[in-house]
Formats: structure tokens, sequence, C-alpha cells
């Protein structure tokens, strides 16, 4: 076989394959996580413009920070409330976008007719209801969007046979790579036009600068557009397979019920509404109060809850369903968990490797390119492998990528700059590090996503979803706290001179960096395996 | 592309094409290079503009808790 003919399969299997493999009913989901991926637009601006024009103090805005996110802690009761409604859906979504609409307009009004909204209510509240509005809808659209994917990936061929195991799983495999790619896509779309839009802004003479963030917060008006589109076509394409049904004999009561088979309207779950809410009220609570050790307790109170309601869900399943969940879950969690080498390794990058903001700009837009061509790659990889192995994979691969800059702290990069002439130097060696590990970002994500989706129940496909977010998010905020735990254990400390006299505060640290990286592997490496072999010994299986 | 920015040395061989400055074999040359060219579009645009990281909570918590 000729090299040019494999590298033609090779393209076919992995990126071609996928223009066959996709289905017009994937499309509306897929808009609406476009919508969020754009929602990032306004990210940029909004830093510029409130530093330039607000002057609000940075106190305010890290405790506006804490109420952005809470919105997301609402996922799970709303995920519930998403099923309630699942009729209309199409309404919660439009809902989402008139609150998006509503934020965009307030800030183009302060930008544009800053004198006459002053007049109504001060400028710090109106960006606080600003704020507060676009995430908001977002969580609603976002709620909608996970339990459009699921209706999206048909459990009948088109002689209204049922798909079997492998090709649901594939199928689901390929929805979510692709709910990720629009994700994704969507903050690659929203850089390059930054980059278009700000080329020079320094130079600009004020008023071309508001006019630059005017014309960002108009185009991001187009966001609550892209989604309303998404379910509006929904609703179409739902209507065209109604009418096939039907005119092939089916009634409609007959052919609603082949478009979603085992769907049965939910009835309102008072275990997961009220453990939901428990959940957010002790997020809450304790995010608020700053009581010691508050992350711990909201951590383990997290756990139990979440832990609570997946017990209630599971009711709803077979006892084999069960073993594929405890175990998929277990792993899932574990690889998740694992700590980083948190931010002193940043400070150190900075302070001994001397790298700038700039080209740490360049590894993350090179890992985010990078990140989208991986889902390509290992499409086939995550659809045709458990879990288990997928995740024994990823640990080693991690392990492995993480050794370089493991190796650089010990000298690495000059060891190799000395025999290669100052080619491979430290920013090469990162480079290329950052260009083989960002691939990897998103392979543990999807097959979990696609798992939840082939597993959720057809009346509680929000509620799932969000119960699985609320899950995975604990994973992170584990690894946060093993993070934690290490710098306790290891001092680690950047160079803080007094702003005044230029006296050095804290002096730089950086002796015992080495042992912490050294450790996070350590644990890295043996928190999933350890959990892949407890499942396999208990007999538990993983989808 | 020369003129870029770039962290590698080069030499313009004499048949116009840009070889890395350093002497490798010619599997690690390919390999240097493929590294080369399909890095340098993407060092082009982040050098040449300034690029501001995405940091949007929204898009973040997306991607990832699912």
């Amino acid at each position: 076989m000729t090299v040019f003919l494999r590298l033609y399969r090779w393209l076919d299997r992995h990126f071609f394959s996928l223009g066959r493999e996709f289905r017009l009913s994937y499309l509306p989901p897929l808009m609406v996580y476009l919508a969020a991926g754009i929602s990032s637009l306004t990210g940029i601006v909004g830093v510029f413009f409130v530093k330039e024009y607000f002057h609000l103090s940075a106190e305010f805005l890290t405790a506006l920070g804490f109420w952005i996110m809470i919105p997301w802690v609402f996922k799970m009761p709303l995920g519930h409330l998403v099923d309630l409604l699942w009729r209309y859906k199409t309404w919660l979504v439009y809902l989402g976008a008139g609150l998006i609409t509503t934020s965009l307009l307030i800030m183009i009004g302060l930008i544009t007719k800053t004198a006459q909204m002053k007049a109504v209510l001060s400028i710090e509240a109106w960006y606080v209801i600003s704020a507060l509005l676009a995430p908001i809808g977002y969580v609603i659209q976002d709620v909608v969007a996970d339990a459009m994917t699921v209706e999206a990936v048909p459990a009948l061929d088109p002689d209204q046979q049922p798909y079997d195991e492998k090709q649901l799983k594939s199928m689901h495999t390929t929805m979510q790579t692709l709910g990720r790619v629009a994700i994704i896509s969507g903050t690659v779309f929203v850089a390059v036009l930054n980059i278009y839009v700000f080329s020079g802004v320094q130079k600009m003479p004020e008023s071309e600068k508001l006019a630059a963030y005017t014309f960002i917060y108009q185009a991001a008006l187009l966001i609550p557009v892209v989604s309303v589109l998404g379910v509006m076509l929904a609703a179409l394409l739902k209507q065209r397979n109604l009418k096939l049904l039907t005119t092939k004999g089916y009634t409609r009561e007959e052919a609603l019920r082949l478009l979603s088979p085992g769907y049965t309207p939910t009835q309102t779950n008072w275990w997961i509404l009220g453990g939901s809410l428990v959940f957010v009220a002790l997020t809450l609570l304790l995010g608020i109060s700053k009581i010691p050790f508050g992350q711990e307790i909201i951590f383990v109170g997290s756990v139990a809850i979440v832990i609570f309601l997946i017990n209630r869900l599971l009711k709803q399943m077979s006892p084999y369903a069960r073993k594929v969940f405890a175990g998929t879950a277990a792993v899932i969690f574990m690889f998740r968990a694992i700590p980083s080498f948190g931010v002193g390794e940043t400070w150190w990058m900075i302070d001994v490797l001397k790298f700038d903001q700039q080209f740490l700009s360049v590894l993350s837009l090179i890992g985010g390119i990078l990140t989208l061509f991986g889902m390509f790659i290992f499409r086939r990889f995550m659809a045709e492998r458990s879990i288990a192995f997928i995740i024994t994979v990823l640990t080693i691969a991690v392990a492995l990528l993480s050794l370089p800059n493991l190796g650089m702290y010990y000298g690495l990069h000059q060891w190799t700059s000395s025999v290669t002439n100052g080619v491979v130097d430290a920013r090469f060696i990162a480079l290329v590090d950052t260009a083989a590990e960002s691939p990897l970002s998103q392979i543990a994500m999807i097959p979990m996503l696609a798992w939840i989706a082939h597993s959720a129940p057809a009346n509680l496909k929000a509620t799932f979803f969000a119960v699985m977010a609320a899950f995975a998010n604990l994973a992170l905020a584990l690894s946060q706290l093993i993070t934690k735990y290490l710098y306790k254990a290891f001092t680690v400390t950047r160079e803080i001179k007094d702003k005044a006299t230029g006296s050095i505060k804290v002096p730089e640290d950086y002796s015992e960096l080495g042992m912490l990286m050294i450790t996070a592997t350590l644990i890295a490496i043996s928190l999933p395996l350890t959990t892949v072999y407890v499942v396999r010994r208990l007999r538990l299986v993983t989808a | 592309m020369p003129g870029l920015p770039c962290p590698l040395p080069f030499y313009s061989h004499p048949d116009g094409t840009l070889w890395p400055a350093f002497a490798l074999p010619a599997c690690l040359r390919v390999f240097a290079l493929v590294l080369v060219y399909t890095t340098h579009p993407c060092l082009w645009v982040a050098t040449r503009f300034v690029f501001v990281p995405v940091n949007n909570y929204n898009v973040r918590i997306k991607l990832e808790t699912g």
C-alpha cells in the first residue's frame, strides 16, 4: 500500500467519516453549544471596559466572580425542572435567550447611553444585573441542550428497528464529540474576532475604542439568535419526522412513541428536587461564611448529597446498569481528582524559566487548537474501547508527559540546550510538551458524556446530566484540595516586595517544588490505576 | 516562512529551501521541519497580535464538568 493511500485511509477514518456519520438531528443541540462557546466574546471586552470606565475595586469584582458562579450550582434543580417542563423546552431556551439579550442590551446601554442609564440606577448596579443575568441564561440553555443531545441520537433505524449497543455507543460518542467541537470552535472564532477588532487598540482614540467595545456587544446579540434558531430547527425536524411516520400509516401517538421510545411524562421527584436545593444552600452558606475548613465541609457535604441523588436515580435502572454505573463513575472520578502541579509551576516558569505572558498565551492557543484536533483523532479510540482502558492509557500518557516539566526543574533544558546548540531550550520543550499533552484534555470527558447520554432514563435526561456534572465538579474540587494539601506539605513561595520601600517581604523559594511535582505525579499515577484495579477485583464493569 | 519571529535558527539552502541550522540525521530533520512548520502558523498569529486567552467562567465550567 502506498503512503498516500494509507494517509487517505487514516484521514478518512478520523475526519471524513465524521461527515458521513453526521445527522441533521445533531444540529439543534450543537447550535446551542456553539452559542455557549461564542459567549466568551464579551469576556475580554468586559474586562477592559470595566477596568477603564467603571473603576470597580478588585475586591468588588472578586465578590461578583463568586455570584456569577452560582447559577451553575443551580444546574441540578434546574435539570429536574427542565425534565418536568420538557414539552416546553423551546420556551426555556427562549427564556435563556431573553436573559442573555437583556444582559447584552444593558452593557450596550452603559457604553452608548451612560448618562441616561445612570439616571435610573448606579453603574455598579446595572453592571451587577448584567453580569448575573447572562450566566442564568446560559445555564438554562445548557441544561436543555444537554438533554437534547440524548434525543438527537435515534434509537431506531430507518426501518424502525432498534440500533445495537455498539452502534448507539458510537453515535453518542460522535454527538458528544461534536458538542465539544462546537463549544471549542466558538471560543476559537471569538479569539480570531477579538484579534481582528482589537488589533492596535492601544493606539485607538477614545471614540474608536468605545465603538469597538459597542461592536463586540452588538455582535454578541447573535449568541441568543443562534441558540433560538437551534431549537426552532429541532421543532421543525420533529414535525418532519412525525409527518413521515404518519404518511407511513402510524397514528400521531404511535409516531410520537417511536420518536422517543421509553418516554413517559416526568413525575416530580421531590427527593431529587429537595436534595439538589440542599446542595445549593450548602454551597451558598459555606461560600459566604468563611468558616475554617469550609472547602472540606462543602466537599464532604456535597459528595454525600450527590451520592444520595445518584442512588435515587439508580433505582430507575437495571442491576447490570447499576454495576456499570458504579464502575464507570469510580474510575472517572479518580482520574479527574488527580492533583495538578498548581500555581507554583506557573510562577516558577515565569520567574526561573523566564516565560512571559505572551509565551504562555502561545502555549494556551496551541493547546486550544490541538485539543480540537485530538478529539477527531481519538474519536474511534473513545467509541471502541472501554472507559477503564481509556483511563489507564490516559493515566500513563499524562504521567509520561509531565516528565519533561519535571525534568526541566532538574535542569533538563540546560543539558538539551548545550548538546543541540541552543535549539532545544526550555521554550522548545514546553512547546512540544504542550503540543503532545493538549489533545488528551477532553479525551476523558467525551466517553463519560457519551455514557451519561446513553444510560440516561428517557424522562430524566436533563436531571441525569446535571447530577453527573455536579459529580465531575466534585472530582475537580477534590483535585484542588489534594493540590492545596501538597502546597501545605511543601513550601513554594514567590518573591513579594513591599511596594513602598522595595524591600523583600517574602523571599522566592522553589527548592521544594521538585519534590512536590514528583509527589503529585506519583499520586496521579496511583490513584486512577488503583481504582481501575479495585473496580476489576470487585467485578464491576465500566462502559 | 522566512522573516518570522522564530525561536529556531535556520539557514537557506542554495536550492531555496529552509533548513534548521544544526546537523541531524535525515529522519530527525524531517521531524524538526514538520514540527516547525506546524507550530509556526500558531506562533505567527500569537506573536503578531496580542492574543488574550479565553478566560470565561461559563465556557470553562462547561468544558470541565460537562
